[in-house]
C-alpha cells in the first residue's frame, strides 16, 4: 500500500536528525568588560542617530491600505472621530525629485512631485522620540555642549501643530463633497469573483 | 569585496534604519550584484512603487548608485541603455561610524559645523535651501542672519574638505574596447605583483564624482553678482596648480544663485577615513616609539594630507627636513623641538621602516604602518584562540612569508615535534595557514613533507569576516537588549533600567572598538 511507502521515508528522515534546544545566545568565555575603553559620546551620538531615522520619512513600513484594511463598513459616527494622522513626514517632502539627482525612471510619477509641495518638518514631534536608556546620559552631553537646546522645546510644539493641520488639508465642507466617494453600483467584496461576462438584467 | 559576514551585517544595519523593505531590495543587490528596476522587483517580489521608493531612499542615503551601462549599437538597433543599480558596501558599513565623523568635526571645528554635519547624515543629502530651512524651523534670529550663520559653516565644512558635491544620478559607463582588453591580459601575465583590478563599484563610482574642481566648490550669491566672480570665487581649492582648472571652470560655471541652491551636498566620507587612518597609523606608532617622533609623525601627516588622491595612499609625498621642521614647530607639542631632535627622530621613524628616506627628503611609508598594525591583530586573535605555541609559530610563518616544513617550525619554536603538527593543522582547518604537501623520493622509501605559510591576502579576508561576524553577534545583542528594556518601561525599576544602561554601553563601546579593528582590514 502506497502509505508505507511514505511511513518509510518519513521515518528515515527522521531518524537522522537529532534536535538540540535553541538557544539565542550560548554561554561562551567573554573578554574583560573592564579592559573596553568607554566611548560614551560615539554612543550617544549613534543613538540620537538611530532614534532620528526611525521616526523619519526614510523608514519604509510595510503600509496596509486603508481599504483592505477595515472590512467593517464605515459608519456616520466614525467621521466625528479624529482621523489618523500621518506621523512621519512624507518621503517627497523631503527628497529633491530633479532629473540630476535621481534617475528618470525613479521619478516619473507626476503624482510623487505634487505631495511635495507640504511643508516638511525638520524637528521631530516629541512624542516620538521615545524615552530611551540614554536620556540621563545625553542630558550630561547636552549640558556640557551648552544650554541651546532647551529653547528647542517651543520650537518643536508649535511645529507639531503646523504639521497637524497641514495633514488635514483635505477639508469638510460637509455635503458637498460627500459624492466624490460613494460607490454606488460597486460592490467592492464580489468585484474579484465576478468573471461572467454575461449581461446584468 | 563585500565577505559573507560583511553582507549580513550590511542588510542588517539597513533594517535597523530604514526598515525591512529597504533591507530587503538592499541585500538582493549585494548579493547579485547590480540589476536593473525590473529585475529587482522580479527578485524581491515587491511592487514597483515599493522598489522605486526603497531605490529613493537608498540612493538619498548613498548606499546605492544608478548607472548606465552603454551598449554597443549592432546591426543598426537603436542603443539600448538600460538603467542599473549597484548597491555601495562601503558606504553601507561607514553608517556605523558617523558618530565618529561628528566627534571629528567637534574636535576641528565649532558647533554650528557639527549641527550641519549631523543634517547631512541624518538625511543623505540636503541643498542648501534645505539646510537653512531646517536652521530656521529651529531658531528665533531673523532670517539673513542665519543663512550667513549656514553659509559660514558649510564653507568651513568644504575647506576641511568634509563635505562635498553629490555624484551624477546616473552615469553612463563606456564598455572597455576589444584591445584595451588584451591590453590588460598582457599587462596583468607580464606583472610580478599581483594588481587588483578596478571593480565595476570603483568604475561607477569613480564616472559619477564630481571633477575635483567642482566637488567642494561653493559658488555664494554676493560673488556671482559681483562681476562674475572671476576672481572671488569662493573655492577651497586655491593651489597654483589648479589655477588653470579654475580658469575652464568659470566657463563651466553657468550657474546663477538659485541653481547653487539646489545643488545637493553630503558628507565626504573619504575625508573623515583618512583622518581615522592617519589617526590608526599615529597610535600604533605611540607603541612603539617616544613622543617626539610621533610629534614628528604627525606634522608629516598634516602637512601632506591635502596632497593624498585616495585613502589607500602607500607612501605620502616626499618633504624635505626642513618642510617637516617648520611643520613640526607649529604643533603646540612640537613647538620645543629643535631641529636634530626631529632629524634624529626620523632616523628613529626609519627602523622599522615608517618613513623612508631617499636623497635629503622622506615620505611616509602608510602600507608599511598599517601591515604590522594588521599582523600584530592577527597574532593577538591567534593567541587568544590557539595559545602560546600556535602564536609562536604563526609569528615566525608570518615573518618569514615562505613555506617551512614542519620539524623546522618545531625547531625554531622549541614545541615538541608531535604536537607542531597538530597545532599547525588546527591552524590550517580554521584557514589561517596554508599547507602543501612535498613528496620526495629518498633512498630507500617516499618520504612526505607538510609545508605551512601565511598567505596574507587570504588571511586578511578571513579575519575581516569573522570580524563582521562578531559585529553582528553585538548589533543582535545590542537589539535584544533594548527589547528587553522596552519591556521594563512599564515597571520603574530603577536598578533594572541603570543595569541595562550599563550594559548597552559596555556593548555601544564594544562595537565601536571592533569597529576601529573592521576599519583596520578594511578600509585603511
Amino acid at each position: 500500500m502506497s502509505f508505507r511507502g511514505r511511513g518509510r521515508g518519513r521515518g528515515f528522515g527522521g531518524g537522522y536528525f537529532k534536535s538540540e534546544p535553541f538557544v539565542l545566545f550560548p554561554d561562551i568565555e567573554l573578554p574583560d568588560a573592564k579592559a573596553v575603553p568607554d566611548e560614551r559620546t560615539l554612543v550617544i551620538r549613534n543613538s540620537r542617530l538611530l532614534k532620528y531615522w526611525k521616526a523619519s520619512p526614510y523608514y519604509i513600513e510595510e503600509n496596509v491600505s486603508k481599504k483592505n484594511e477595515s472590512i467593517d463598513i464605515e459608519r456616520f459616527s466614525d467621521w466625528s472621530k479624529p482621523k489618523n494622522t500621518a506621523k512621519r513626514n512624507s518621503l517627497f517632502q523631503v527628497l529633491q525629485l530633479q532629473s540630476h539627482n535621481f534617475p528618470k525612471e525613479l521619478i516619473g510619477d507626476s503624482r510623487r512631485a505634487q505631495r511635495s509641495a507640504k511643508k516638511m518638518r525638520w524637528n521631530l514631534d516629541s512624542g516620538m522620540l521615545k524615552l530611551d536608556m540614554f536620556e540621563k546620559f545625553e542630558k550630561d552631553l547636552e549640558d556640557k555642549e551648552g544650554k541651546e537646546k532647551k529653547g528647542d522645546g517651543e520650537e518643536e510644539n508649535s511645529d507639531e501643530d503646523q504639521g497637524e493641520e497641514s495633514d488635514q488639508s483635505y477639508s469638510d465642507d460637509g455635503d458637498y463633497n460627500e459624492n466624490e466617494h460613494f460607490d454606488d453600483d460597486e460592490d467592492d467584496y464580489n468585484m474579484a469573483d465576478d468573471h461572467d461576462d454575461e449581461p446584468i438584467y | 569585496m563585500a565577505t559573507q559576514y560583511g553582507i549580513k551585517c550590511a542588510v542588517n544595519l539597513i533594517t535597523a534604519h530604514f526598515g525591512d523593505l529597504v533591507a530587503k531590495v538592499c541585500e538582493c543587490l549585494l548579493r547579485k550584484g547590480p540589476l536593473t528596476l525590473q529585475a529587482t522587483v522580479r527578485f524581491t517580489e515587491l511592487t514597483s512603487s515599493q522598489v522605486k521608493n526603497c531605490l529613493l531612499v537608498l540612493i538619498q542615503h548613498n548606499c546605492v548608485q544608478a548607472f548606465t551601462l552603454e551598449q554597443s549599437v549592432e546591426h543598426g538597433d537603436a542603443a539600448k541603455a538600460n538603467t542599473q543599480y549597484i548597491a555601495l558596501f562601503d558606504n553601507i558599513i561607514h553608517r556605523w561610524r558617523f558618530s565618529k565623523f561628528l566627534n571629528i568635526v567637534s574636535q576641528n571645528l565649532d558647533k554650528q559645523c557639527v549641527d550641519l554635519l549631523e543634517a547631512l547624515l541624518q538625511h543623505g543629502r540636503l541643498t542648501l535651501k534645505q539646510m537653512s530651512d531646517r536652521a530656521k524651523s529651529g531658531q528665533n534670529e531673523g532670517d539673513d542672519v542665519i543663512l550667513d550663520a549656514v553659509q559660514e559653516a558649510i564653507i568651513k565644512l568644504l575647506n576641511a574638505h568634509f563635505i562635498e558635491r553629490c555624484p551624477a544620478s546616473e552615469p553612463v559607463l563606456t564598455n572597455p574596447t576589444k584591445q584595451e582588453l588584451a591590453a590588460r591580459k598582457r599587462a596583468a601575465k607580464s606583472a610580478k605583483i599581483v594588481q587588483e583590478q578596478e571593480t565595476l563599484e570603483q568604475r561607477v563610482v569613480e564616472a559619477a564624482a564630481p571633477s575635483e574642481a567642482l566637488r567642494f566648490l561653493l559658488v555664494t550669491q554676493t560673488e556671482l553678482a559681483a562681476d562674475g566672480g572671476k576672481d572671488e570665487i569662493d573655492s577651497s581649492i586655491v593651489t597654483p596648480g589648479e589655477k588653470r582648472k579654475r580658469d575652464a571652470l568659470e566657463s563651466e560655471t553657468e550657474y546663477g544663485a538659485a541653481d547653487e541652491q539646489v545643488v545637493l551636498w553630503r558628507a565626504n566620507f573619504e575625508e573623515f577615513i583618512r583622518h581615522l587612518r592617519h589617526k590608526a597609523c599615529i597610535e600604533n606608532v605611540k607603541t612603539r616609539l617616544d613622543d617626539g617622533a610621533v610629534t614628528v609623525l604627525k606634522a608629516m601627516m598634516e602637512a601632506t594630507r591635502s596632497t593624498e588622491k585616495k585613502v589607500k595612499t602607500e607612501n605620502s609625498v616626499p618633504l624635505s627636513l626642513s618642510s617637516i621642521y617648520e611643520e613640526v614647530i607649529k604643533s603646540e607639542e612640537g613647538r620645543n623641538i629643535t631641529f636634530d631632535r626631529v632629524r634624529a627622530s626620523l632616523i628613529q621613524l626609519s627602523c622599522p621602516p615608517f618613513v623612508k628616506a631617499d636623497n635629503e627628503s622622506y615620505s611616509i611609508d602608510f602600507k608599511k604602518i598599517i601591515e604590522l598594525a594588521q599582523n600584530e591583530e592577527a597574532e593577538s586573535i591567534v593567541l587568544k584562540r590557539y595559545g602560546k605555541d600556535a602564536y609562536r609559530m604563526f609569528r615566525l610563518l608570518s615573518n618569514s612569508g615562505h613555506l617551512l616544513e614542519t620539524d623546522k617550525i618545531a625547531d625554531a619554536t622549541f614545541v615538541e615535534k608531535k604536537e607542531t603538527p597538530k597545532i599547525l593543522y588546527k591552524l590550517w582547518k580554521d584557514d589561517y595557514l596554508q599547507m602543501e604537501k612535498l613528496q620526495v623520493t629518498g633512498a630507500k622509501r617516499l618520504q612526505q613533507f607538510l609545508l605551512w605559510k601565511v598567505n596574507k591576502n587570504i588571511l586578511r579576508e578571513h579575519v575581516l569576516d569573522e570580524m563582521f561576524h562578531a559585529a553582528l553577534n553585538l548589533s543582535q545583542r545590542v537589539a535584544f537588549e533594548s527589547e528587553q528594556e522596552k519591556e521594563m518601561l512599564n515597571i520603574p525599576k530603577d536598578k533594572l533600567r541603570d543595569r541595562l544602561r550599563k550594559v548597552a554601553l559596555l556593548l555601544g563601546s564594544s562595537q565601536m572598538k571592533l569597529d576601529d579593528a573592521i576599519m583596520l582590514f578594511h578600509d585603511f
